[in-house]
């Protein structure tokens, strides 16, 4: 029990670090920061446990948010967002059910359900991450083709990162 | 068993979710400029509507007020026209002593509005929404601001029944006002713009254009007051008298606001007539 909210402290720790201190200074160059924007601290929202209720999800989704918009200067945009993921987390998983179904004790990890679950998982959950982000961001129906570009530029490079990182570091729960 | 669909429609869930994204929300719209001014421009427009909705409508309770105000007003003003007045002077002397009572009002004045109009019949009627409580009879003309309506023909407690100019049976005495000619205005030409003048010899000259007033021998209006103009005329062949067209001044179709006028004199004229008989 307490192994597991002490990992989940410091994945915490360390992405939010990770997304202040590193990617939300990436706005320097032609096109980072513009265009090809990182977002690492999902990952840490999507890692949390299986069996934690949607509520509790959503609040720490809230908290986590804030603190990503105190760093960027957008309050309430990531809260919003955060809480969002959140929310649609448990209709994502049952999406891609592997065969055996969830269990308890497993973490939402590649190393419990394979790599092919959880490429799909990140996926989606990316998906709906940037365009909510970025809806929030443009705030209006009109430029609805900035909304789509903006999102489209979220993935390809944060899902890079999340897999080179999951890779590497491999998490069991 | 605890599974993600179970999970989601917890109905605490939704809760949550609501409760959370209008905090976000509310944090987003005050606290970023951008989407603060885009939130309020649109609010703004939603609710300027509203806003001026109600503004509309408490104007409208003011205007009427001040309306009913400004037609007291402008009630006074006609009933001091010299139109309007009589002269009663006990003789013609040059005095300097101004006489109280050397001009008594002749026409009164009573403002009232059309509820009810009519100009597509052959034989038109009005109602007007002032009657016998009012001081209204019948026998009485019909003005509004720059043209006849026509002549009051019954009257009830509260309202009353006016035969428009556009009837077919209405004679009204008018004058040219250049020569001082007086004739009958008629209506027969379906058209709810123009009457006819009769009565008007051939041998005087005319001018299209020329004003038609109403003239002083009529007792039902006050003299003077603005008809319409000459718009064309001819002499049948045969005939010692012109065909008048008159473009009348007044739009009837329009009318709204009227003045009814009382003659104070007439039941005096009248019971003098009756006495002595028309001959």
């Amino acid at each position: 029990m307490n192994n597991i909210v002490l990992v989940n402290i410091l994945r915490f720790t360390g992405l939010i670090l990770l997304q202040i201190l590193v990617f939300r200074q990436m706005n320097y160059g032609p096109f980072m920061g513009a265009y090809f924007r990182i977002f690492m601290y999902p990952l840490f929202l999507l890692l949390l446990p299986f069996r934690l209720s949607s509520e509790f999800l959503m609040l720490i989704g809230f908290g986590t948010g804030l603190v990503v918009d105190m760093a960027y200067d957008t309050l309430g945009i990531h809260a919003s967002t955060a809480v969002a993921l959140m929310a649609v987390r448990a209709i994502i998983l049952n999406q891609i059910k592997p065969k055996g179904g969830y269990a308890l004790n497993k973490g939402l990890t590649p190393d419990s359900y394979g790599w092919s679950w959880f490429a799909r998982y990140i996926f989606f959950a990316f998906i709906v991450f940037s365009v909510w982000l970025s809806l929030l961001e443009v705030f209006n129906i009109v430029q609805i083709g900035q909304v789509l570009i903006r999102a489209i530029m979220i993935i390809p490079a944060s899902l890079f990162f999340i897999f080179i990182s999951v890779q590497v570091l491999n998490p069991r729960n | 068993m605890l599974s993600p669909q179970n999970l989601l429609k917890r109905p605490g869930a939704v809760g949550v979710f609501i409760i959370l994204q209008t905090i976000s929300l509310l944090l987003v719209i005050y606290s970023n400029v951008l989407q603060g001014s885009i939130f309020f421009s649109s609010a703004n427009r939603f609710l300027g509507g509203i806003e001026q909705s109600r503004t509309n409508f408490r104007d409208r309770l003011d205007y009427k007020q001040r309306f009913d105000s400004l037609l007291l007003v402008q009630t006074e003003i006609l009933n001091q026209q010299n139109s309007a007045l009589f002269d009663n002077r006990q003789d013609y002397y040059i005095d300097s002593l101004v006489n109280d009572s050397s001009q008594l009002q002749l026409f009164e004045y009573h403002a009232a509005a059309i509820v009810k109009n009519q100009f597509t019949q052959k034989n038109n009627l009005i109602t007007l929404n002032k009657g016998s409580l009012h001081g209204i009879r019948p026998h009485m003309g019909v003005v509004e601001d720059g043209g006849l309506i026509g002549v009051t023909i019954a009257v009830s407690k509260y309202y009353s029944r006016v035969i428009s100019l556009l009837h077919s049976r209405l004679r009204t005495t008018v004058e040219i006002k250049r020569e001082k000619l007086p004739g009958s205005l008629i209506w027969k030409t379906n058209d709810p713009r123009y009457l006819n003048l009769e009565g008007i010899p051939a041998h005087y000259n005319l001018q299209i254009g020329d004003t038609i007033q109403t003239s002083d021998l009529s007792r039902i209006f006050p003299p003077g007051l603005m008809v319409g103009t000459i718009h064309e005329f001819s002499i049948p062949s045969g005939s010692s008298t012109y065909r008048i067209q008159v473009k009348l001044n007044n739009d009837l179709r329009k009318a709204r606001q009227v003045y009814i006028i009382k003659n104070r004199h007439l039941p005096e004229i009248e019971a003098l007539e009756a006495k002595t008989g028309n001959e």
